[in-house]
């Protein structure tokens, strides 16, 4: 089996026959790191050797990205406006609300547009995959594929990672702009301000650099959290409550390595400035 | 089945759509504020000092934002030496005696080169010049400024504490007036009467304001005095008229003051005045003869009929009316 080889499973050992070569929980730790690795290496592996299954990824941009849309869309609004809102008494206090659109802006293109929209999916996304995964292999669902000669980790796998980092960074897009719309009806309201001298403000302390260092971390993200979700639900044992916690634990570990992420990425980032 | 597949290929590709127009927008607007896609030349600065000013940092011609810095590098010579990118619109501006200087956007905002100046006589600005550079005062200097201000501050305060030391000491005309009670208790006098004064200055102020209010009242006589022209046309000429009349009299006067005149003589000559009183006294007697000899007349035959008719004709006027 293909699978088997390129993914290869810790081997069956008699109990307590075999010797630990570090420890039995230290082998069993880098066992998983192994695991993940390969896992990731497969995926890679996966992703450019034909056939290509078009039409799962397309049906997974469309729960990934249009079902998050509203969502996404919805809470970039509020976040634009209350972020407006809150920051308005600090700097009304020196006169400087004309300050307000770029300092909306840059929290919102560096980061708040990659990173909520990260955290949206992480908790939406994963979680759907980790349990979607977990069921299926509970259930021996993606045995039955492999016996029907279906590639299930190109079928599951590779589409789902391919949708979450392809449909992150088109979501953040769409959360910097109704972000950067609820900041601008705060300001309007308050200060009349026009939409152009809104847009002109508020790109003024951007730069270049801003906006790519985002969308790299919209992939990576999107990324992260689909092979976590994927990693996490093709793994899952023990029936239900590995389904349970396979969601469970997608969400937890994308969203903590989301974190990681992004200090390492605003920390290379800086070098590059 | 199909139909579905095809829906979601079409909502995904609007999806995508839709988000990537977001980021092509947004990096248009970019590009169009830093002028990343217009073209633009590069001019050079060479400064001792830049306070912070980093790559991308805005470029000012005027007040209006023209360019943006390509690097900040040193020189041989160990000098700071700035490329800016200029937006090629504003190159006909631009005069090659033209300075730079570090500026701030705002009191607290990100450094910025400032370009200014130039003659209208001088050759444009070309690719690749070097622009001269005028010294930014910066923190450095704000703070030498504030220095001074401190010094100035302190010189000021010492000032005033020997002030109040020589106060206190009682020394001087302030310090004795605060020491003295004598002298205290004079300058009070004189405040009070000084006072009285202005309280005797102050009726007087509101009688001169009634006088005048009344002196404005139309229909008074003053008023009328004040503001009536024909009035005091009149009066003019009344006056006129009373200044001749007193000529006629002082002529007069001296006509009778005339000895060779007849009034000056019966005035001045007793003998004379003896003789017209005398000359009275006989006319006065020649009146009370001549009314008795008229009295006898009436009683007499001849004349009594003509008295009789017309005491008659005097009785019955009376009654006809």
């Amino acid at each position: 089996m293909d699978s088997e080889q390129s993914f290869p499973q810790p081997e069956s050992k008699p109990p307590g026959r075999e010797r630990p070569v570090l420890s039995a929980k230290l082998d069993a730790a880098f066992t998983s790191v192994y695991r993940v690795f390969a896992f990731l290496g497969r995926f890679f592996k996966e992703l450019f050797r034909p056939p290509y299954e078009f039409n799962e990824i397309i049906r997974q941009c469309y729960d990934v990205g249009y079902k998050s849309l509203f969502l996404i869309c919805m809470t970039a609004f509020i976040t634009g406006l209350v972020f407006t809102k809150q920051s308005r008494p600090s700097l009304s206090n020196f006169g400087a609300t004309s300050w307000l659109p770029s300092l909306v802006a840059i929290a919102i293109i560096r980061a708040l547009a990659p990173l909520v929209t990260a955290l949206i999916c992480a908790g939406k996304v994963g979680s759907q995959i980790g349990a979607e995964l977990g069921s299926m292999k509970v259930t021996e669902q993606i045995d039955a594929m492999e016996v029907s000669a279906t590639n299930p980790f190109k079928f599951l796998v590779v589409s789902r990672i391919l949708a979450t980092t392809i449909m992150i960074p088109v979501l953040m897009c769409f959360f910097a702009g109704f972000g950067l719309w609820g900041s601008y009806v705060d300001v309007h309201s308050n200060e009349s301000t026009s939409f152009t001298f809104f847009i002109e403000k508020a790109f003024e302390k951007i730069n270049f650099m801003d906006i790519w260092t985002s969308v790299v971390k919209a992939l990576v993200y999107g990324f992260t959290i689909g092979a976590v979700g994927c990693i996490r639900g093709y793994n899952a044992k023990q029936g239900t409550m590995g389904v349970g916690r396979a969601a469970n634990s997608a969400v937890v570990i994308s969203m903590f390595l989301i974190f990681i992420e992004e200090m390492l990425i605003v920390q290379i980032a800086n070098v590059f400035r | 089945m199909r139909s579905t597949k095809n829906r979601r290929a079409v909502v995904v590709g609007i999806v995508l759509v839709l988000g990537l127009l977001i980021f092509a927008v947004g990096i248009l607007t970019l590009g169009g504020q830093k002028h990343s896609f217009s073209s633009s030349f590069t001019l050079q600065a060479i400064f001792k000092d830049v306070n912070g000013l980093q790559k991308g940092n805005n470029i000012w011609y005027s007040g209006v934002k023209v360019g943006t810095i390509r690097s900040v590098g040193f020189s041989p010579a160990a000098e700071v030496v700035v490329t800016m990118s200029v937006d090629e619109t504003v190159q006909r501006f631009i005069h090659r005696d033209a300075l730079a200087k570090v500026g701030t956007d705002g009191l607290i905002g990100n450094r910025i080169i400032v370009l200014f100046g130039g003659s209208p006589t001088a050759p444009l600005v070309a690719d690749g010049d070097t622009l001269m550079v005028e010294s930014a005062s910066g923190l450095d200097g704000m703070m030498d400024t504030l220095k001074q201000n401190n010094r100035n501050l302190l010189a000021i305060t010492t000032s005033f504490r020997k002030l109040s030391d020589d106060l206190v000491m009682g020394k001087g005309t302030v310090g004795k007036l605060l020491t003295q009670d004598d002298l205290a208790n004079t300058l009070q006098d004189a405040l009070t009467a000084l006072q009285h004064a202005a309280k005797s200055a102050e009726s007087l102020t509101a009688h001169l304001d009634r006088f005048s209010q009344r002196l404005s009242t139309p229909g008074s006589f003053s008023n009328d005095l004040v503001s009536d022209t024909l009035v005091f046309h009149k009066l003019r000429e009344s006056a006129t008229d009373v200044k001749a009349a007193a000529a006629n009299i002082q002529a007069a006067t001296e006509k009778l003051n005339d000895p060779n005149s007849p009034l000056g003589l019966l005035l001045r000559d007793s003998a004379a005045a003896a003789n017209l009183r005398s000359t009275l006294h006989n006319l006065n007697s020649g009146t009370d003869k001549f009314d008795e000899d008229m009295e006898a007349m009436q009683h007499n035959f001849l004349l009594r009929g003509f008295f009789k008719k017309k005491k008659q004709q005097g009785a019955t006027l009376p009654a006809s009316k």
